[in-house]
């Protein structure tokens, strides 16, 4: 059963959505390049989630399945957005358009309500941005491996709160940036230093914000709110390399970003942990 | 001019397909794929009640009575979990050749199996989802009396957000008169497939079974 969760659940969408990414990656045309990545993302979400549920019924039956609809979306308005952008005013705008139109669609327990959704899209435009200052700047390996390393956190927390599959999906997303920063090591080529883009970081911090909202929305556990604000904003861990006395220093700067995100991710994981493990201490007496 | 338009026009395009999709989303959500009948079940055992001149109404006894389902886990054991939250009427009529009529709703976040971290996974979307689906119901639409004291009742079992129209047989485990005035006792036993309820998880790498044996007994009181 484990093996069939690896293969279908992460493995294949994985391959899947890297395969895709890498290929409009090494396309050559320069500039437009980073319009599908989140397209590329999002689409091994989907595929994952897909293959934990019935897209036929979920329609009717179960409406979590609109968190990868909604990603799957918002990477098709932000990439088509970013094709005909040129400013950064423009530029922005296309991501509010992304977030917000996913945040709508979102349609979960908790998130119902318009203004609920406005804030949670308008807070993923925000964490993109600020996600998108640095993937420019930085986008190398260390970006890749701490990207995948911060959504580590939503995924571990939806499994903590039983919502395998929740947790499965993200966990695919992870997995096909660390295959990224594999190929990345593998071919070393100039085209992939753009990977990510802006669009990527749209579909990271998405991803991260409204599957940790996903989680929030189902958990019948009621972990700690702390766990998933901090779980939502994990890629933000990359700005650690940011940091003035850091930044100058290549290497330094690379480890910070990952460790950023990974205390990020950390941090999140272990309030969860500690609540549950108290909560059975306190049943058991 | 075009270039400097695309963002809002990819944010109406957006908000558009929105619209859309939430008009489509929202019935779907509500709609429950009825199998059958097509009459509504308040109204069938309505006109039921009113038809018997001598229906006594029953308060069920949510301390005492619950619901308990059994599946195979890996293929192998039977995994036993239960709910506590059982409220709900029950109307008979000429007890014990008379009809039966049950409007039963159980509360699907008291769904227990003994194990915090199973429960939680049992209350997720996984399974039973229980902040959108908070109740299951069965409401029966007709009963038959059978030798001895069972009946068969059909009804509308509502899980997970499917409706489904299920016969199963019931039998009056006992009827007594204490200090705290008439009680009667009810116990059904009936199997369904989970998936045709959209509860699929597991069941294609068949970790957990398809096929789930619901036990429900009940206790109530004359009001």
């Amino acid at each position: 059963m484990e093996m069939q969760i690896l293969l279908f659940g992460i493995a294949l969408p994985s391959f899947v959505g890297a395969a895709f990414g890498i290929w409009f990656m090494r396309r050559k045309q320069a500039g437009r390049l980073d319009c599908f990545v989140g397209l590329a993302l999002a689409t091994t979400l989907f595929l994952s989630a897909m293959s934990e549920d019935s897209l036929i019924q979920f329609m009717a039956l179960n409406r979590w399945l609109w968190f990868p609809i909604s990603m799957l979306l918002g990477a098709v308005v932000v990439g088509a957005g970013l094709l005909f952008a040129q400013s950064p005013l423009a530029r922005t705008l296309v991501v509010l358009a992304s977030t917000i139109s996913a945040a709508i669609l979102l349609n979960i327990p908790s998130w119902e309500i318009f203004t609920n959704q406005l804030f949670l899209g308008v807070g993923a435009a925000t964490s993109a941005i600020f996600l998108a200052q640095v993937v420019k700047k930085r986008a190398n390996i260390s970006t890749y491996i701490a990207l995948s390393l911060s959504l580590i956190g939503p995924s571990v927390l939806a499994m903590l709160s039983g919502f395998a599959k929740l947790a499965i999906p993200i966990g695919a997303v992870s997995f096909c940036l660390g295959i990224i920063a594999l190929v990345h090591i593998a071919i070393q080529s100039k085209s992939l230093d753009r990977a990510v883009g802006l669009s990527g970081a749209v579909v990271i911090a998405s991803i991260a914000a409204f599957g940790a909202a996903t989680g929030f929305g189902y958990d019948t556990t009621n972990l700690p709110i702390s766990s998933w604000v901090i779980a939502a904003i994990a890629p933000l861990g990359l700005w650690l390399g940011e940091l003035p006395m850091i930044r100058s220093r290549t290497t330094l700067s690379a480890w910070a970003r990952i460790c950023g995100c990974a205390i990020l991710a950390a941090t999140a994981i272990l309030i969860a942990a500690l609540f549950l493990s108290s909560n059975s201490h306190s049943l058991s007496e | 001019m075009f270039l400097s338009l695309a963002p809002t026009l990819t944010f109406a395009a957006s908000l558009l397909f929105i619209s859309v999709a939430n008009t489509q989303q929202t019935p779907a959500a509500q709609t429950t794929p009825v199998v059958a009948p097509t009459v509504a079940p308040t109204t069938a055992q309505t006109t039921q009640n009113k038809s018997t001149a001598d229906a006594t109404v029953w308060k069920i006894d949510d301390t005492h009575s619950m619901g308990l389902f059994r599946v195979q886990h890996s293929g192998a054991g039977m995994f036993w979990g239960r709910f506590d939250g059982v409220t709900g009427i029950i109307t008979t009529s000429g007890i014990p050749t008379g009809t039966l009529a049950l409007d039963v709703s159980i509360d699907t976040n008291s769904v227990s199996s003994a194990n915090k971290d199973l429960d939680g996974h049992l209350r997720s979307p996984d399974f039973f989802s229980v902040k959108e689906f908070p109740t299951m119901t069965f409401v029966s639409t007709s009963s038959k009396k059978l030798p001895g004291n069972m009946w068969e009742v059909s009804g509308n079992l509502t899980m997970h957000g499917v409706t489904k129209l299920i016969t199963t047989n019931v039998e009056m485990t006992g009827q007594a008169e204490s200090p705290r005035g008439k009680k009667i006792g009810f116990e059904a036993v009936f199997i369904i497939d989970r998936s045709e309820f959209g509860m699929s998880y597991g069941v294609e790498k068949n970790a957990i079974g398809n096929s789930v044996r619901i036990t429900v007994a009940l206790e109530a009181g004359s009001s």
